[in-house]
């Protein structure tokens, strides 16, 4: 394993600006030479996916100081890149508030968070594989899944190497413009985002599912040697199989279903209560039969918000 | 009239509203059948567009003869934003001008954006006031994507300002308001000047001059088209970026909005301690200096300054 930074800028005040990355390479040129690059911690709320892209460094070092033999490709994985909004709790980055995975592939003279995307970019592009580890920007608390932006570039089936009960893959929106996924694509890297955790928190169940999709995926694209479960038989769902279910009313939320739950028409998912006379202001019920794949997490919800997203399979 | 076209129910005794205020002809008085939107507030900390509205709306409603055209005044968007100093939409900080067209069963932002492109599409123009941010300072300027640059610029030179920047449209720039407008028919320039949090009164005025003479050739108010400058125009000439070659504390030591030389002294960048020597910057290239730095934190990359050069000698 080498540690390498990718990415350093001097500060006005504080320490240095500096992100590392954790290369691993094979040794034998019989190898497969496929190439593969995880990138997580792009805003600085993504703990969960910091703390698996860690673990996953862990696990190949481990595992390959104990057998030369086990990397059979060339792995780089970037476990945090916004360090400076980690260290404060910030998802952007903290000074001017600009979000780093918007400013993608980046631009050498531009502003700050472009050059540190350029710099970043210029170390991750080239690659056969991108895997951006990313949390929802919103208030949901969902299955883990992969997400396919159509760019001409994806490689829809390889999305079952992860063994996730499903992945999104869906039209290109214009705010996909500047992340790291889409331009991954652009460059020709078949990229995938993992999507999954909930905001600023880290659970230890999650954490060794997904730290097992990875694994796998390394595996099935021959990056590295090892035995590991299938996983789930992956559903590749477009946005015709997905049901939003809003919440008509404001108020306090609180979720009856689990993401995870298949759920028949009629089933009740949460209800919304008046935040100041506690009275019951609403009932939530399933439009269809399907699987819970979010709900909406935070106790107080807006007007019409989504409160849960269902996927249904005919 | 005062008008509320979306109404969102907060979750705590609290609703958001999107209102305008609409100003139409005199009962059967002259009307020319145009409609203009002016809005300002996407961005809960750019204020100056606010007070332009605010005197708009205060002669419109003392001069309701004048008026011979539908006129809505939108002047708080991200009225929860505006009234916090949060650029964002509070809570989801969310950039509202880079979700357009939003749709409307989703987030709050989603909700407001979608709202509030329906309440202004079919406006033939509306002008989109902006007050950059709190670390730029600009000159009076309207921004223009350059597919609608033909529609745009003869309408942008009505308006009373210094510079017209005619820019490339890069994709992200399809979030914006004025694009999703745009693309929907309603001619939509954005207008930038001052600085974020603060009012700049002079570039207010001058913003009203222009909004009086652009309604007046439109037939939107019986006045006299006012006289206005003739601004640069970027096709015809050059851009140049400063961008801060070291983190510390930049000091300016020139004003903003003024012709400068190639090589000038813009500023230098300290390092807090003083362990570095302080790290001069230049001006790359002549012309008008239209951006400035107001906020004197500064990574590497930090923009410092702008300066457009028209190439019309004034720097030999």
């Amino acid at each position: 394993m080498i540690r390498e930074p990718l990415v350093r800028l001097a500060s006005p005040s504080r320490d240095a600006y500096q992100v590392d990355g954790f290369r691993f390479q094979t040794q034998d040129k019989k190898d497969s030479q496929t190439s593969v690059a995880i990138v997580a911690g792009l805003n600085g709320h993504e703990l969960a996916q910091m703390h698996v892209a860690a673990q996953l460094v862990n696990f190949l070092k481990v595992r390959q100081e104990a057998d030369p033999s086990f990397i059979t490709g060339d792995i780089l994985v970037v476990p945090a890149v916004n360090t400076f909004g980690f260290n404060m709790g910030e998802r952007h980055w903290p000074l001017d508030k600009t979000d780093i995975n918007a400013m993608f592939p980046g631009f050498d003279a531009g502003e700050t968070t472009q050059r540190i995307a350029h710099q970043l970019f210029e170390q991750v592009k080239g690659f056969e594989w991108g895997v951006e580890l990313e949390d929802r920007r919103d208030q949901y608390d969902c299955m883990p899944y992969v997400r396919m932006i159509k760019s001409g570039f994806e490689d829809a089936q390889a999305a079952k190497y992860f063994g996730l009960q499903f992945a999104h893959y869906r039209d290109f929106v214009p705010s996909d413009a500047g992340s790291l996924q889409y331009n991954w694509s652009v460059w020709e890297t078949k990229s995938f985002g993992v999507v999954f955790g909930n905001k600023q928190q880290i659970h230890r169940d999650s954490t060794h599912q997904l730290l097992d999709a990875l694994i796998r995926f390394l595996a099935k694209v021959g990056a590295i040697r090892t035995q590991i479960f299938a996983g789930y038989d992956t559903n590749i769902v477009t946005q015709e199989a997905i049901t939003l279910i809003p919440a008509q009313r404001a108020g306090v939320f609180e979720p009856r279903q689990t993401v995870g739950s298949f759920v028949q028409k009629g089933d009740l998912l949460g209800k919304v209560f008046d935040a100041l006379d506690g009275s019951l202001k609403e009932k939530i019920y399933a439009p269809v039969d399907g699987l819970v794949t979010c709900h909406y997490h935070y106790p107080l919800i807006y007007q019409n918000t989504i409160a849960y997203r269902m996927i249904s399979i005919e | 009239m005062l008008e509320t076209l979306l109404s969102i129910e907060l979750p705590v005794g609290e609703h958001y509203y999107l209102k305008r205020h609409r100003f139409t002809p005199t009962e059967g008085g002259a009307n020319s059948g145009k409609r203009i939107s002016i809005i300002s507030g996407t961005h809960g900390d750019e204020l100056e567009g606010i007070y332009v509205i605010t005197l708009l709306a205060e002669w419109l409603k003392a001069n309701p003869s004048l008026i011979t055209g539908t006129i809505d005044l939108y002047p708080s968007l991200n009225s929860l934003g505006i009234d916090s100093i949060t650029r964002t939409v509070p809570f989801y900080q969310t950039d509202l001008n880079r979700i357009f067209p939003g749709t409307a069963k989703d987030t709050f932002p989603n909700q407001m954006a979608a709202g509030i492109v329906e309440a202004i599409a079919g406006s033939d123009i509306a002008i989109d006031i902006h007050a950059s941010n709190i670390f730029l300072r600009e000159l009076p300027q309207v921004r223009i994507a350059s597919p609608y640059r033909d529609s745009l610029v003869p309408l942008a030179k009505q308006l009373n300002m210094d510079f017209i920047w005619v820019h490339d449209a890069i994709t992200v720039l399809e979030a914006t308001l004025a694009h999703s407008l745009n693309q929907l028919g309603t001619r939509t320039l954005v207008v930038e000047y001052g600085v974020g949090m603060r009012l700049t009164p002079s570039y207010g005025g001058q913003l009203l001059d222009g909004l009086f003479n652009l309604m007046a050739k439109q037939g939107i108010l019986a006045v006299p088209p006012r006289s206005v400058r003739a601004p640069c125009y970027s096709d015809q000439g050059e851009v140049y970026y400063v961008n801060s070659p070291a983190a510390g504390l930049f000091v300016p030591a020139m004003d903003h909005c003024q012709m400068v030389v190639k090589d000038q002294l813009i500023g230098h960048i300290h390092d807090p301690y003083g362990v570095i020597n302080p790290v001069p910057c230049y001006t790359p290239g002549c012309g008008v200096l239209f951006t400035l730095r107001e906020y004197p934190i500064v990574y590497e990359g930090s923009l410092l300054a702008r300066i457009f050069d028209d190439q019309k000698g004034v720097c030999v």
